[in-house]
Parts: C-alpha cells; structure tokens; sequence
C-alpha cells in the first residue's frame, strides 16, 4: 500500500490520502468553450505520448501519487484513453475526469467508462447560456444525451459549474438540475482569467460580491442536498483560511514533515507538452518539476531540493496577500497562488 | 414544498439586492464561516478542472451528528481518521479526514 501522509508510522498501513496528477493528454476539443482556462479547441491536435505517460504514472504511483484527474481539450478525443484507464488502474490509481459529455454515446466511450471511478460533466447554466459559452447551438442537448447514457450505465457522476456573472442567479436551478439527474457531485468552481477567457469574457470577473452570492448560495445548497448530493464550492472565506491554512498551505500540515513530493504538493500537473508543472494548470514555468518524455528517478528528489523552498516562500506570501487584503473576503487560492507564481523573480 | 419555495425567493431577492450593499453578504457570510470555524462545516477547494475527490477534511471539533452527516447510504464510509491519532472524544481543534 502507497504510505504518503500521516499522523503516526502506525497509520501507514492504513491510510492512503489522495494525492493527485492532473493529466492534460491534448487539448484536442470538439468545442471551444468562451472560458476555457487551457485555450483548447478542435485545431489542436498534438497527443502526449502514452508510452512516456505510463513509464511517468509508474514512477509517481511508487512515490505516493494514487489519483489521476484526466482534463484536457476533451479527453475523450484522446486516442490512447483506454489503455491509459486500464493501465492507471492497474497500477492502483483511482481515476477521475471531467468532460463535456457529448461524446459519451458511442460505444468506444461507454467501454472506455468502465475504467471511471468518477466523471464530472461541465454544465455552464441553463441551454441558452450552456450553448452561448460552449459556442455550438445545440451543445446542451448532446451534453444530456450523454448523462443519459451515465444514467443507464449507473455510473458515480457530477457536474462541474464555472460561475460568471450570468449563472450565479440560476444556482438554485443548477442544484435541482444536477440532483433530478442523479448526480452525486455538483461542483462549483468561479471563472478565473485565464486562458481563453482573457480575450471573450474579460466582463465577466468574478468580484468579491458575485463570491458573496455564490458562497451564501452554495452553502445553502450544501445544507438543501445534504446527505444526497455532494456541493463543492472553490471558494474560501478569508477568516476561514485564516484559522484553517492547511486546508491550502500543505507546508503547515504534520505529513509535510516526511518530505516526499506527495507530502508536500496535493497535485501535479502534466501538460499535453509533457511539461510537469506543480500545483495548477498555468503555474508559472520557471516552477517546472519536469518533462514525462525525459526524466531520471530522482526527479522529485531534486526538484524538492532546487525549487521547494521557493514554492513555500510562495505560499506564505499568496497566504499573507490575502489575510492583509479585507477588500476581498472570499477568495479564490489557487487563481492568486498562480498569479502570485508568476512574480516568479520574487521567489526564485 | 412552499416553504422552501418561499425561502428560496426570499434568499435570491437578498442576494441579488447585495449588488447594492455588499455589507449585508458580508454579515451572511461571515455568519456562515463562523459555523464552519466550529466545526460543522468543512471546505476544501480545488484547481480548475480537477474532479473533487472523494474524501474530505475536517478541521474543527466533529460534533457526533456532524459524523453521522457523511452517512450517504449509496457511499460507505470506509476510513474515518482523527488528528491527533487516538483522540476519540476530542476537546480541541482536530482534523478528521473521512474515506467514502
């Protein structure tokens, strides 16, 4: 069993936390969503190695990663999906995705599903709204057909919501939605101004009054579905960052202590370029881990050792960024952790 | 139900009316987050496009119904885990990190 983070050597044997490795295989897309955050589209058509992939997912399953988040482009489009599935879960990954579910129906797909542990859908609001953000008339209509098709296989699904503007007001609607169609997850994340949304959706921050209305909105719903449907808001209120930083600042928990690269970093990124970044998608590349299609088995070890240091001085400045900013009382971490990342002359 | 009907036109009409005033929000929120500081809540958040995994941390002191919360009979709870290791009835800020 894969020991990574614990109170006490007795837990070891019993314990496995999640610890994660985004995996980004293409940015190959059949839409070209307004906010998509990794700018994918159907022109893009360069695929991550699988071989390179799996020799990477093997050597991070035996430093304590266990669960694989597939993103993409639309992961479906991905030509080695399966035999990635089938291999992570071999090796012992757990295995998650998020897709825009139109290419669910096919039968190539519905096998690939077997390999799922959980797949989250992304919805952007009600049809007029979902079809404006995802740029195609008529996305919604094939995004049912294939929760359908999750349907009738009795497959653990969610929905993933990014929150604008425009949605918020019908986040009463999107939890009924989600729940009549047997969803066990709606996750809501807020836009962030990344990626393609910096050139079509630049009126469309999330302010802190719009983070208001979600937080008091999604914590409504949490309390509406409870027992029933799980709410995921990622969002945090200032004062509760304050009392609780582990809940972002893996540095100040007890299991950081132990030093390895899954005690220290919750997730890891691997781009459809190879690249290995840490943390988020868009952290900046002067924090690079490394490449899947050239690395030596001590690669954590020495980025621990190069780049760590800068990373929890990173930390505690984004951390002290905040709790000094009373402007702001709900807030985004990652999106300023990134932006933070980027002063990379700062911390490097 | 009506009553949730109505409650739920009443939270919408105070939620959009804090465009105007954003203190009102803060009241609400922060009454949110101090419930949540004492355990009753807990939040994580994620990166963008990663699916929230299945487990969650609590930090706070776990009252007995906040536990029996997490009962989903769909989804059994396979590990219940308690900071500090041991402490069974805690009387101070824990964390308890649940499997499902």
């Amino acid at each position: 069993m894969t020991q990574t983070c614990s109170a006490t050597e007795k837990d070891d044997q019993e314990i496995v936390p999640f610890r994660t490795i985004q995996v980004h295989p293409s940015r190959k897309c059949n839409l070209a969503c307004l906010h998509c955050y990794s700018g994918s589209g159907p022109g893009e058509k360069k695929m991550l190695d699988i071989d390179a992939l799996k020799k990477f997912l093997e050597y991070a399953y035996t430093q304590g990663f266990n669960n694989l988040s597939v993103s993409g482009g639309e992961p479906f489009l991905y030509d080695h999906l399966k035999e990635l599935f089938v291999f992570s879960k071999q090796l012992g990954y757990r295995n998650n995705m998020v897709s825009n579910g139109m290419l669910l129906p096919s039968q190539r797909n519905r096998d690939i599903l077997e390999y799922v542990d959980l797949i989250a859908i992304s919805i952007d609001g009600k049809k007029d709204l979902h079809d404006h953000i995802r740029g195609q008339k008529g996305a919604f209509e094939k995004m049912m057909k294939g929760v359908a098709v999750l349907q009738s296989m009795q497959k653990n699904f969610g929905f993933i919501h990014t929150i604008t503007p425009e949605s918020w007001d019908a986040l009463l609607w999107l939890g009924a939605f989600a729940f009549d169609h047997g969803a066990k997850l709606l996750q809501l994340h807020p836009l962030e101004m990344y990626g393609r949304a910096t050139e079509t959706l630049t009126g469309m921050v999330v302010d802190d009054t719009l983070a208001h209305q979600a937080y008091i909105m999604a914590n409504y719903l949490q309390v509406k579905y409870d027992g029933r449907m799980a709410i995921q808001l990622d969002l945090l209120h200032r004062d509760y960052l304050e009392a609780f930083p582990q809940v972002v600042d893996t540095f100040s928990r007890q299991c950081a202590k132990k030093g390895r690269l899954p005690d220290l970093l919750d997730t890891i990124i691997v781009e459809e370029t190879g690249r290995i970044l840490p943390i988020a998608y868009g952290f900046d590349a002067s924090f690079t881990i490394g490449n899947v299609h050239a690395f030596n088995n001590d690669l954590f070890e020495k980025f621990i050792a190069d780049k760590i240091p800068a990373i929890k001085i990173l930390f505690a400045a984004t951390m002290e960024r905040i709790l000094l900013n009373k402007r702001a009382d709900i807030v985004n971490w990652s999106e300023i952790l990134i932006a933070e990342s980027r002063k990379h002359n700062h911390y490097a | 139900m009506p009553d949730e009907k109505k409650f739920e036109d009443a939270l919408m009409k105070v939620l959009s009316m804090g465009k105007m005033d954003k203190s009102k929000l803060s009241v609400v929120s922060s009454a949110i987050v101090a419930l949540k500081k004492q355990g009753f809540e807990i939040d994580q958040v994620n990166i963008k496009g990663r699916v929230q995994p299945d487990r969650v941390i609590v930090n706070g002191i776990p009252f007995p119904d906040f536990i029996r919360k997490f009962q989903f009979p769909e989804v059994p709870i396979r590990v219940v885990r308690l900071f500090p290791h041991g402490i069974i009835n805690p009387e101070w800020k824990t964390q308890v990190e649940f499997g499902i």
